[in-house]
């Protein structure tokens, strides 16, 4: 009753705008949606994500990225801490095998996630990053 | 490609088990929130958004990328197959619409 009451409190609050903006997602919770559905992956021990431990300039973090399995469609990156979380998206056709290596920018600490979409589902790997000078704006 | 000069490396190796693809591109990737020191204004976004890697012709890596990739991409793929002396081609494009293209003979 006292909770019903808190929410009609709320949304007769015109100058917080729609009551959902209180529980806006971040940038990352927005972007893990919109490329998952509400469909958790699963924590994968096939696939293997690199960083440096300290990153030492957020703007050039060089990352690599390989899954041991056979069935990888796609291969995602995304960085929890930057502005425009999904680093890249790679499409693979059947004989590219799932490896990646690139530069990417961190804008300070937080956690990588590398997801793969394979014929049998979704997967994942995070690493926890740290840099020491940060990441224009990734 | 107008404007801007934008140059680019790309080297493919067959080795024991797959071939390795190397490409680098200079190119700023600005995110559009970066500040201008000086003047104070908003460099406008500029980054490349779309790269597509082809062997003989076929697409084997299409990648959307965003602005959380690095100044001066480089980018490393493996293939399973291709042989020395195939053709491997990278092409991409910008947000402002400027296009590149690279192809390299498989060493």
């Amino acid at each position: 009753m006292r909770r019903r009451r808190c929410l009609k409190l709320l949304t007769a609050l015109p100058w917080l705008g729609a009551a959902g903006r209180l529980h806006a997602a971040t940038p990352f919770e927005a972007a893990w949606r919109a490329l998952l559905g509400g469909v958790p992956p699963v924590l994968s021990e096939d696939m293997r994500l690199e960083l440096p431990e300290m990153a030492e300039d957020g703007a050039q973090v060089p990352l690599t990225l390989s899954v041991g399995r056979e069935d990888v469609e796609a291969l995602f990156v995304l960085a929890e801490m930057n502005p425009v979380p999904l680093v890249a998206s790679v499409e693979l056709a059947a004989d590219a095998l799932p490896y990646l290596a690139a530069r990417i920018r961190l804008n300070g600490n937080g956690v990588v996630w590398a997801v793969a979409r394979c014929r049998a589902g979704w997967f994942y790997a995070q690493r926890e990053a740290r840099v020491a000078r940060g990441g224009a704006c990734g | 490609m107008d404007g801007v000069e934008v140059s680019a490396r790309l080297r493919a190796r067959r080795l024991a088990e797959f071939t390795e693809i190397r490409l680098l591109i200079h190119h700023p990737m600005e995110t559009g929130r970066r500040v201008e020191a000086g003047s104070g204004a908003l460099v406008p976004a500029n980054y490349i958004e779309r790269l597509t890697l082809r062997l003989e012709g076929r697409i084997v890596a299409d990648c959307r990328l965003g602005t959380g990739v690095a100044a001066d991409p480089s980018f490393t793929f493996r293939l399973k197959t291709g042989a020395p002396g195939e053709r491997v081609a990278a092409s991409w494009r910008d947000t402002q619409g400027r296009e590149g293209e690279l192809s390299a003979v498989i060493e």
